[in-house]
């Protein structure tokens, strides 16, 4: 489990977004001020211009936070979010507000990322009203719902209420658009669909990426879906960072036991396919009082002493694929590929 | 598993623009069935027409106060405060067809007095419930919104007005000023902000959690801004509900006050006062307690039916994704 | 709709539905949300039921457990070891419930009550169908908690729901719906609203609990991968109907309806590379208010032809293995299938695309 560790994280121009040391902290409510939760411990990670990164992990992981984080929706506790040179975490209220219009995020529920007493004219153009973008704002709405796959003049003027589920991801996705963003951070932007609409807003957003140039973060429990749209690949386990390497890699030969755990719950549509043992045992441990030394070696096969007592740093293990764990490497007897 | 796969087609080609409006992935029909159950009880279809009935008869009975109360000058009405000549004090209902309605313990027209009651309790209890909507609410969002000491403070303060029992609260309030019209709204006002605070508060901190207020957020929109421009529209048809059944409170609360003589002074009728005046003559003359009553009774029956009506098409509406 | 389903006695079988439909009146007209529906469960046999949202899957097996709203209108027979469920007196109903069919939900989070410990909520069934003494039924309670994995089970007697994760309170849940051995699991997507490593837990659970009491199970979900592991045979369901049912291996690799081979092709594949283009069904998943006849599936279907719009595919058997069958005039890989794409394809450019 990465503990500190920012060696996997590269240099140069064409890195969009860097965050470092990254760390969220937030006290759980209740009757008394209850126990701090870091629900994201010093992760780093960087994106290049044009790359898509996958972020993975279970409920708890701290994938979510994280994404916000980078948003400046919740404000980090320490570390740093350099977006393009600049340190986000630095500016001030009507500096970052300036910036704001070049990193968006689309989230999973998509009625609720709606507004459901506007139309959905007024929706997508939103960020232009917000930003004081120059009139004639129509024409820009236009263009971004007809290349989300929705004809501006029959869901212009219609709400949220009357449209489906795909739909209204489509116009969050045309209100991400409209502004001309550089970064999109989607969190979980399918989970709440169907299967065929998953497919269809998926490929819609490879077509989207590619089309307007975007750079993307995509946040997901669902690993085949993560792999489908990603380039890199980053998993998270308890707010920090296991294991990161190029996508078709990281399926293919995983070297962290959770990361290898993870591909091994996966059901596969195959029923030839002989049901893979399942590398895991126990549930996820509190996120309040996370185990000493690697968060993960309460669950994990090859826990020994040293894991209790050291937090593995990250490390590279191959070019481009690196792992935070003292016993890396690829698990016995893996059944497909 | 070579099967022949359908054509690929463009994802910008996907949605039918003339679908119709379809319901969303992942409602059932148990839950769309199970709404029918919500609003219309147990036996669907006959239970339903009874209430949209009920709904119906409310409005027109709304529809006849008010209409009386706005045109009461247009109508051959008897001032209210002139003692009617032809008719003896007390008289019964229905003895001339010019005053249909009688005349009270002074000999003054039931009728007339009875719309321009109607009249001043509605004017009070609107203008009441407006402002006390509009303070409430304002107040309900910044502190549902902003959180933190102000939200504390406020809630404190409220908290404590809301500890005092109406009545007494409406009593001391109507006592310290001079016995008219502004002092009655005033009082009626401050009863009535703590509740609306308090149901606009609920809802912001609920909305507030909402991706599109995240959304909003992150493409720069202010404080402000959110508060008025994304929360509040939000707000608006719960308190359009929430407005309705607290003007059927007012009314009652008015009548209250008139009942226990802090409220609008005579000869000024209103129908709690018309109630109190027909006290001493419950035994000689029972129509002239009941008919202010009734009127009263009817008038806010039809106000929480609409009321809650219309609770439920907006919460059916917004329920239903 | 003729049988095909595989069973070989019908009256040996544990659970025989036949046409069920049901309808519910709403006010934008009768959804129907189960249209004939027929299939058959022996005993410890595990059937998977995949669709998607209005697929009609969740309204069936809450319909077998008699647990639809009242508006409800439903039709058919659903038998279960000879019994007609449909006919029994509340007080029989009663005794079968809980004790040979279980049900096991969606969601956690509501489907267990708050204000009750779970001690009270499991002994519930135990002293309710079995007349279990309390201390006997909290000791039986420790037993289930320990036998569907939960750690010190006596501790967890006395806390609330909100106190266990996801994972825990569906094993709970589970524990509640094993408690008196049912003979029947009805699981309306078990899994899906939990993590992944737990749900390979929990469905890995629910195998070894049928393995050992041979418990026959209904597996509802929409994910093809949980059945493709778990279920000897599988249904499709599209819109209320059947689209095609049949053992597991042979709806996999010889799907024959298009909905189930657009379904399988949409899913995005661990082993696929990254970035590999998805087949997309246009349009979507509507639920069915006073339909027309013909096929559901048709306004989606690259292949719908003029019959189809007209009329109700029967369901028939794939020639060389009679327990597979599907409803389609025009199945995928047929001779009448490729011409069909053709005049589909003709027709498009004929509309002007």
């Amino acid at each position: 489990m990465a503990g500190s560790g920012n060696s996997h994280l590269r240099d140069g121009d064409d890195v969009l977004l860097r965050v470092d040391d990254l760390v969220v902290e937030y006290t759980t409510r209740g009757p008394a001020r209850g126990p701090k939760v870091q629900a994201v411990s010093g992760l780093a990670l960087d994106v290049r211009r044009g790359e898509t990164l996958g972020l993975v992990g279970e409920s708890g992981c701290g994938k979510s936070t994280a994404g916000r984080a980078v948003m400046m929706l919740t404000r980090p506790t320490s570390g740093s979010v350099v977006f393009d040179g600049l340190d986000l975490t630095a500016l001030g209220g009507r500096d970052l507000r300036r910036v704001r219009h070049r990193l968006h995020m689309i989230f999973q529920d998509p009625a609720s990322s709606l507004n459901e007493r506007r139309k959905v004219r007024d929706i997508v153009g939103e960020g232009l009203a917000i930003s004081r973008a120059p009139r004639p704002w129509q024409p820009r709405v236009d263009e971004a719902l007809s290349a989300v796959g929705l004809d501006p003049d029959v869901v212009g003027s219609r709400r949220p209420r009357e449209l489906s589920g795909g739909q209204c991801q489509r116009v969050a996705i045309a209100r991400a658009l409209v502004l001309g963003p550089d970064l999109v951070i989607c969190d979980e932007p399918v989970s709440a669909l169907d299967v065929s609409v998953q497919a269809q807003i998926i490929n819609l957003l490879e077509d989207m990426k590619a089309r307007y140039g975007l750079t993307l973060v995509f946040i997901s429990h669902d690993l085949a879906v993560v792999k489908n749209v990603s380039d890199r690949v980053a998993v998270m386990y308890l707010g920090k960072l296991c294991e990161i390497a190029p996508a078709d890699r990281l399926y293919d030969a995983p070297e962290h036991p959770y990361t290898q755990a993870l591909l091994s719950a996966i059901p596969h549509p195959d029923p030839s396919a002989a049901v893979e043992p399942l590398r895991i045992s126990g549930d996820v441990p509190s996120p309040i009082d996370p185990p000493s030394g690697c968060r993960f070696r309460t669950r994990c096969p090859r826990a020994s002493d040293r894991c209790a007592e050291e937090e593995p740093a990250i490390r590279e293990a191959a070019p481009g694929h690196f792992v935070a764990c003292h016993f890396p490497g690829l698990a016995p007897d893996r059944k497909w590929n | 598993m070579s099967r022949v796969l359908p054509p690929e087609v463009p994802s910008s080609e996907i949605e039918d623009p003339s679908d119709p409006v379809g319901p969303d992935e992942g409602r059932s029909p148990i839950e769309e069935g199970g709404l029918g159950l919500l609003t219309t009880g147990t036996t669907g279809a006959g239970r339903r027409r009874r209430r949209r009935v009920a709904v119906w008869l409310a409005v027109g009975w709304l529809a006849l106060v008010i209409g009386t109360a706005l045109l009461a000058d247009l109508l051959p009405l008897e001032p209210y405060d002139r003692i009617v000549r032809s008719l003896p004090p007390r008289s019964p209902i229905g003895l001339r067809l010019d005053e249909p309605l009688g005349t009270d313990g002074f000999g003054r027209s039931m009728a007339s007095r009875l719309v321009y009651g109607a009249r001043q309790s509605l004017l009070i209890a609107v203008v009441a419930a407006s402002l006390a909507g509009a303070i409430g609410t304002v107040i309900g969002v910044v502190t549902g919104y902003m959180r933190g000491k102000v939200d504390e403070t406020v809630g404190v303060l409220l908290d404590a007005l809301l500890a005092f029992p109406a009545l007494v609260l409406l009593m001391a309030i109507a006592s310290i000023g001079r016995r008219d019209v502004t002092t009655v709204i005033v009082a009626l006002s401050v009863l009535g902000v703590p509740g609306f605070a308090r149901v606009a508060r609920a809802r912001t901190l609920a909305l507030a959690e909402r991706e599109f207020v995240m959304t909003a957020r992150s493409m720069g929109a202010t404080t402000w801004r959110i508060m008025f421009r994304e929360i509040l529209p939000n707000l608006m048809p719960v308190l359009l509900s929430v407005m309705l059944l607290v003007l059927a409170a007012f009314i009652v609360a008015e009548g209250t006050l008139s009942f226990v003589g802090l409220g609008v002074p005579p000869p000024q009728p209103s129908w709690g006062g018309m109630i109190n005046e027909g006290r001493q003559s419950l035994r000689v003359a029972p129509q002239l307690i009941f008919t202010p009553a009734v009127c009263l009774v009817l008038t806010v029956m039809s106000f929480r039916v609409v009321g809650e009506w219309l609770g439920d098409r907006l919460d059916a509406g917004e329920g239903g994704r | 709709m003729s049988g095909g389903n595989g069973s070989t006695d019908p009256a040996a079988a544990l659970l025989d539905v036949r046409g069920l439909s049901v309808r519910f009146p709403t006010p934008r007209g009768l959804v129907h949300a189960v249209d004939d529906v027929s299939f058959t469960l022996e005993t410890g046999e595990t059937l998977g039921i995949v669709g998607e949202s209005g697929s009609g899957k969740s309204v069936l097996a809450r319909s077998i457990m008699r647990l639809t709203p009242s508006t409800a209108m439903t039709s058919g027979s659903v038998t279960f070891l000879g019994r007609d469920l449909g006919a029994l007196a509340p007080r029989a109903a009663r005794s079968v419930w809980g004790r040979d069919v279980a049900m096991v939900f969606q969601n956690p989070m509501t489907s267990l009550n708050p204000v009750m410990t779970i001690g009270r909520q499991l002994a519930e069934p135990l002293r309710l169908h079995l007349r279990s003494s309390k201390r006997e039924a909290r000791s039986r309670s420790v037993e289930l908690l320990r036998s569907v994995g939960v750690p010190e089970p006596e501790r967890r007697l006395d806390a609330y729901p909100q106190e266990l994760s996801g994972g825990m309170r569906q094993r709970v849940s589970i524990a509640m719906a094993i408690a008196c051995s049912p003979q029947l699991l009805l699981a309306d997507e078990p899994t899906t609203a939990l993590d992944v490593t737990i749900q390979r837990q929990i469905l890995d659970l629910l195998s070894d609990l049928q393995r050992e009491t041979h418990m026959a199970m209904v597996l509802i979900t929409h994910d093809l991968g949980v059945v493709a592991g778990r279920a000897r045979r599988v249904m499709v369901m599209y819109g209320g109907r059947v689209v095609e049912t049949g053992p597991t291996e042979s709806i996999f690799e010889d799907q024959r309806h298009p909905y189930t081979a657009c379904l399988l092709a949409a899913v995005p594949r661990i082993e696929a590379p990254s970035h590999t283009r998805l087949a997309v069904i246009p349009g979507r998943p509507v639920d069915v208010v006073d339909p027309s006849p013909g096929c559901r599936f048709a306004s989606r279907c690259p292949r719908a032809q003029p019959q189809c719009r007209h009329e109700d595919p029967p369901l028939r058997p794939v020639p060389e293995r009679p327990e597979h069958s599907y409803a389609c005039f025009f199945p995928v890989g047929s001779a009448e299938d490729r011409l069909a794409l053709e005049r589909h394809a003709v027709g498009d450019q004929a509309r002007g695309g």
